[in-house]
């Protein structure tokens, strides 16, 4: 029971004695012993606060008294019982170590050696609670420790096989709270309840947070939450958020977060790498079907992207239209990479479904055949983050060797459009001149016009101070031969309209009051301007 | 100091009431089957009232004992709680029943157990009457050949309470070893009634 000289602390030679023989001191009785003994089995293994309600339990077998207390707040320094009012007060105190008193109150005077047995028991009380305080903290450190080793399983686990939103569940189920993702643009990606209106930053205020973060070795309290940065410091700007609104999160939800927020921009930047990768194989993709690829590299790499090669598209061109008062040029690359993520936004494709390319300034699109264009042009000029835009559409692929020739189609049908107003055009729509673009011989076409209008041509070439014949007879037929609509067109007199009509017919001999004459040179002309428009024919 | 040593759980000497101690399931377990099986291999009846299943029990000690032994299983709220509580009255009744009927059932002398796992829900005066309950039963063991074992959990039983137990008990096995209670006072005892 007693292995150290129970003196030294105790102050009493009794307890040396009881200790060295195991024989009670006079004025204790075997039974007392017997008592304390099974009492010190009691105690083993139980709570300090069971410990206590044992010992008061205990003193009235011991010593006549009328009620017991234990007093855990004083610790007086005294090695032996004291008088105090009403009763008596017996140290609980042990080796290095006074927790307090044991107040035996009593209406009679109790000599030494009937408090003995109490004293035994306030020492064995002593040890007990001391023992089960011990235990308590090594039950807290184990616990601690076990807390540690599942988080340290769980996020481990989700390190090797699970995504952002896996990362977020397991910091939510390890923490009890409710978890956020922050991405840069804002978007939040919640785990374990609703992330509170409160913890929802301006931009302005978010970004000060990010540099605070830049600067801070760990993560940081940020009013009613602890938020980590995902990420390299030099360059992070997505945030791991624990929300905290009683402020009692501590050291190991810290390291949760942190621990969290380390394989989250490991994940990140996996996520990245992927959808980088997978980015440049479209782009790869996309690029060799408009080049025209052989098809079994296009359907391989088509196979690899779960991209279906035989649902009909088209090549459709998307340009930013320069707001007024600026200059026209080259769209900046940030308001192309807009422009594309709205364009697939209009047409509904999900994020890494993508079929679109940012090309010399413009985007490159492959849309299902069968878009409505009419309402994916309405959706891009609501779309704030798109801007204004004009839309070509090429013709239908519908092998994987139409696409070099839907792209030719809308290159083609953009040139003729281009100083136009409209904000769609589509190549199936062109009327004569997409019968003249279908020409694949740039020869025949020149042949043609040179047949028609060569007089015409060449008279301009050798005057160039000359009325322009050909823009006459352009708006001539334009009007449908009208010479009063032609005139205004022109803003001229009719009769001049007359005398340059007369002059063509007697440069080219042609006789314009002949239909089929008539109808040739108005074809000539808008070959005229196709090739004017669209250069020379691709081969 | 009276450190019976383990062997009174195996013996259980006639006319013995006396209290065990238990701190988990697995002590319960192994001392109940022990106390049973001591029954059985003496060709003693045994009994006990408890919540456990009955195949389970029967099966601890069988495994044991071997595959014929027998165990009398009395459900908890068919004794202890018969009624929805506990009443010290109706069980000391029942208790001198049961002691009362079994020679007419052909068994001289019975090893009774009762799990009193359940009594973490008495409120004080709950307590009072279990206590007056083990009081009687202290004037009844002496009348009989049989030995009464009361089966105390310590997880369940409060603190305050245990000393109690112990002074309600002539004996107690406290982490498997049984002694003289030195908390038991007969003069302190507040028995009913021994029933007739």
């Amino acid at each position: 029971m007693v292995n150290e000289d129970p003196s030294r602390f105790t102050g009493d030679p009794r307890l040396t004695e009881l200790a060295r023989t195991g024989t009670p001191p006079p004025g204790m009785a075997c039974t007392e012993l017997h008592k304390l003994t099974l009492l010190s089995m009691l105690m083993t293994d139980r709570s300090e606060s069971d410990i206590l309600d044992l010992a008061v339990a205990t003193v009235p077998t011991l010593v006549a008294c009328t009620g017991v207390d234990i007093d855990l707040d004083t610790a007086d320094g005294t090695t032996g019982p004291s008088a105090v009012p009403g009763g008596y007060a017996i140290p609980i105190r042990s080796l290095n170590l006074q927790l307090g008193r044991l107040i035996v109150h009593t209406d009679a005077a109790l000599d030494d050696n009937a408090l003995f047995p109490v004293q035994v028991l306030a020492q064995q009380l002593a040890v007990a609670v001391d023992n089960a305080r011990r235990h308590a903290r090594e039950h807290d450190q184990v616990a601690a420790l076990n807390r540690v080793l599942r988080m340290h399983e769980l996020l481990t686990a989700v390190a090797a096989g699970g995504g952002l939103a896996e990362i977020t569940d397991v910091v939510a189920e390890l923490t009890g709270r409710v978890v956020a993702l922050e991405y840069r643009d804002g978007t939040i990606q919640v785990s374990g309840g609703t992330w509170a209106e409160g913890c929802v930053r301006s931009p302005q205020n978010r970004a000060r947070l990010v540099e605070r973060l830049r600067r801070e070795p760990r993560s940081v309290r940020d009013g009613a939450v602890l938020v980590a940065l995902v990420g390299h410091r030099s360059d992070a700007t997505t945030l791991l958020q624990i929300a905290d609104p009683k402020r009692t999160a501590g050291e190991y939800e810290t390291l949760v977060l942190e621990y969290a927020a380390a394989i989250a921009a490991v994940e990140l930047a996996r996520s990245a790498s992927l959808a980088e990768a997978e980015h440049r194989l479209r782009l790869g993709l996309i690029t060799e079907l408009l080049l025209g690829v052989p098809e079994p590299l296009a359907r391989a790499r088509a196979a690899v992207l779960e991209v279906d090669l035989d649902e009909p598209r088209r090549v459709a061109l998307i340009r930013p239209v320069p707001a007024p008062n600026t200059s026209e040029g080259s769209a900046e690359p940030a308001v192309l990479d807009r422009l594309r993520a709205g364009v697939e936004r209009a047409m509904g494709r999900p994020a890494g479904a993508e079929l679109s390319i940012v090309e010399a300034g413009q985007v490159v699109c492959l849309a299902p055949a069968e878009q409505d264009w009419v309402e994916a042009v309405k959706t891009l000029r609501a779309d704030t983050g798109a801007g204004p835009c004009r839309v070509v559409v090429g013709s239908t692929c519908r092998t994987v060797a139409d696409y070099p020739t839907s792209l030719r189609h809308a290159r083609q049908a953009a040139a003729l459009s281009e100083h136009g107003d409209r904000d769609l055009v589509c190549f199936d729509t062109l009327g004569i001149h997409r019968l003249l673009a279908l020409s694949n011989d740039a020869g025949d076409l020149d042949d043609y016009i040179r047949e028609w209008l060569g007089t015409l041509i060449d008279y301009r070439r050798r005057t160039s101070t000359a009325a322009d014949l050909i823009g006459t007879l352009r708006s001539y037929f334009h009007s449908g031969a009208s010479i009063t609509a032609t005139a205004a067109a022109l803003h001229l007199h009719e009769s001049t309209v007359k005398y340059r009509l007369q002059r063509i017919v007697d440069l080219t001999g042609h006789d314009l009051s002949d239909p089929p004459t008539r109808f040739a040179m108005q074809v000539a002309i808008h070959a005229l301007e196709a090739r004017d428009a669209l250069g020379p024919t691709p081969d | 100091m009276t450190n019976l040593g383990s062997a009174v759980l195996d013996e259980a000497p006639e006319g013995t009431h006396l209290a065990v101690l238990f701190g988990d399931p697995a002590e319960r377990e192994t001392l109940l089957t022990r106390y049973l099986a001591g029954a059985v291999r003496r060709g003693e009846g045994a009994v006990c009232v408890t919540a456990e299943a009955a195949h389970e029990l029967t099966g601890s000690v069988r495994r044991v004992v071997g595959p014929t032994a027998e165990v009398a299983v009395v459900p908890t709220h068919d004794s202890y709680l018969r009624g929805g509580q506990f009443s010290a009255q109706f069980m000391a009744g029942w208790v001198a029943d049961l002691v009362r009927q079994a020679p007419s059932g052909g068994v001289e002398r019975q090893c009774i157990a009762g799990v009193l796992d359940w009594c973490g829900d008495l409120d004080a005066s709950g307590f009072e009457d279990l206590y007056r309950y083990e009081s009687t039963l202290n004037l009844l063991a002496p009348t009989i050949r049989h030995t009464l074992a009361c089966f105390y959990d310590l997880q369940v039983l409060p603190a305050a309470q245990i000393i109690n137990v112990l002074r309600t008990h002539p004996r107690v096995v406290i982490s498997g070893t049984v002694w003289d209670s030195p908390f038991y006072d007969e003069e302190e005892l507040r028995p009913l009634p021994l029933p007739q």
